[in-house]
């Protein structure tokens, strides 16, 4: 594999922090050969149903996207959620996630944020609510307890969710 | 997408072809599709219908992720002849659903033999719930689902698929058999039809919201 074949995306933490596989890995390598190898994309894992979106900011040097990647960063022109992309690009999951981290940190791709709509009563939350970066989205440990800002424990989502899957 | 196109060497303007839309030109596609993802899994045994369930309610796509063969998996697995293989491809379904004001609803059948359970971490993790799908001719294949969603404090129905060679239990002596609590909702559903299906849903959806502090009638 050629290291040259760049997927265009800031190197980060040096190949000390990358994990290559070797020729023993099976054909895993095939899928992983779009990532340059790279098993794991950088920081905290996305969830599977994480929502992303174009920035709208240019590539700085657009040949150097691999072309999943500029497929990745046409179809997040709308929103897409990660399990949707890989389904699209017909691509393993992990295998998502290290292009999609590439385009998060290049600024080309950014993680939707959940705020709950201003005209919910939320108690205690300013006008527009609070952005929700929480576990479900940014990969932070479950903690097994109720997360206030979490779209799965909004009572007021969750009550919008139920009106609209009895009228289903 | 056009499959054809992708296949060009890299062109600048690639990156100006939007996807295929019937929008305006000026219209903010970022307003488009999902702006908030919740995820339910369904669990249980083999055969019991979970594909069948999650394919009643939203369109099935393939999913594609890894399962990696695990020390522990090593030792279990008899793997002489192919212990290179460290990982290895397994496919699995999700389905979505999608409401108003861009909330869409993931439906994820999780594989039940324990050397997916990495699998399920992940899914549980940031969950809105989970459906324990039972048949009452191995309930047995249930209790490890049941076991993990209390662990992990995910909020959880059990729905018997009511198979038509199976013999019928009210959801009072299932709940004894499985020795479920005594707030978890058991139900009997037919996983093949949508109504049902979504019945099972809506009844996840309102023990989840009991479970948020919030009451679940009707608005």
């Amino acid at each position: 594999m050629d290291p040259g074949d760049a997927a265009g995306a800031p190197d980060h933490g040096g190949p000390g922090r990358e994990r290559w596989l070797d020729a023993a890995a099976g054909p895993i390598v095939r899928p992983y050969a779009v990532t340059r190898g790279r098993t794991r994309a950088n920081g905290e894992p996305l969830d599977i149903v994480a929502i992303l979106v174009a920035t709208g900011r240019r590539p700085a040097d657009p040949g150097r996207l691999s072309r999943h990647q500029r497929r990745l960063l046409a179809l997040c022109r709308r929103p897409h959620a990660l399990a949707d992309l890989a389904s699209d690009l017909d691509l393993p999951l992990g295998v998502i996630r290290v292009l999609v981290g590439d385009l998060i940190d290049s600024g080309l791709v950014d993680v939707q944020r959940w705020s709950a709509p201003a005209d919910d009563p939320l108690a205690g939350l300013p006008a527009g609510g609070l952005p929700y970066a929480g576990p479900s989205y940014a990969g932070a440990p479950h903690s097994g307890s109720p997360h206030a800002n979490a779209p799965h424990t909004d009572p007021n989502l969750l009550r919008r969710v139920l009106d609209e899957l009895r009228a289903l | 997408m056009n499959s054809a196109r992708s296949d060009l060497p890299p062109q600048p303007d690639t990156l100006d072809a939007p996807e295929p839309s019937d929008a305006p030109a000026d219209h903010d596609e970022r307003l488009d599709g999902p702006r908030v993802a919740l995820k339910i899994l369904v669990a249980g045994g083999f055969g019991v219908g979970k594909t069948t369930l999650v394919g009643a309610v939203s369109e099935i796509r393939p999913l594609r992720t890894e399962e990696a063969l695990t020390d522990v998996g090593v030792g279990v697995d008899d793997l002489d002849g192919v212990a290179a293989k460290t990982t290895t491809t397994v496919a699995m379904d999700f389905g979505r659903i999608t409401l108003r004001d861009g909330v869409a609803i993931y439906l994820f059948g999780t594989p039940g033999q324990e050397r997916f359970w990495f699998m399920w971490n992940e899914l549980s993790r940031g969950a809105l719930g989970a459906v324990v799908l039972a048949d009452t001719r191995r309930l047995m294949a249930s209790f490890a689902s049941i076991d993990y969603f209390e662990q992990k404090g995910t909020p959880f129905v059990v729905a018997v698929n009511c198979f038509e060679d199976a013999e019928r239990y009210d959801p009072p002596e299932i709940r004894m058999a499985l020795d479920i609590d005594p707030h978890v909702p058991v139900l009997l559903c037919d996983a093949r039809h949508a109504l049902s299906a979504k019945q099972v849903l809506v009844s996840l959806v309102e023990h989840a919201l009991r479970l948020a502090g919030g009451s679940s009638r009707r608005l």
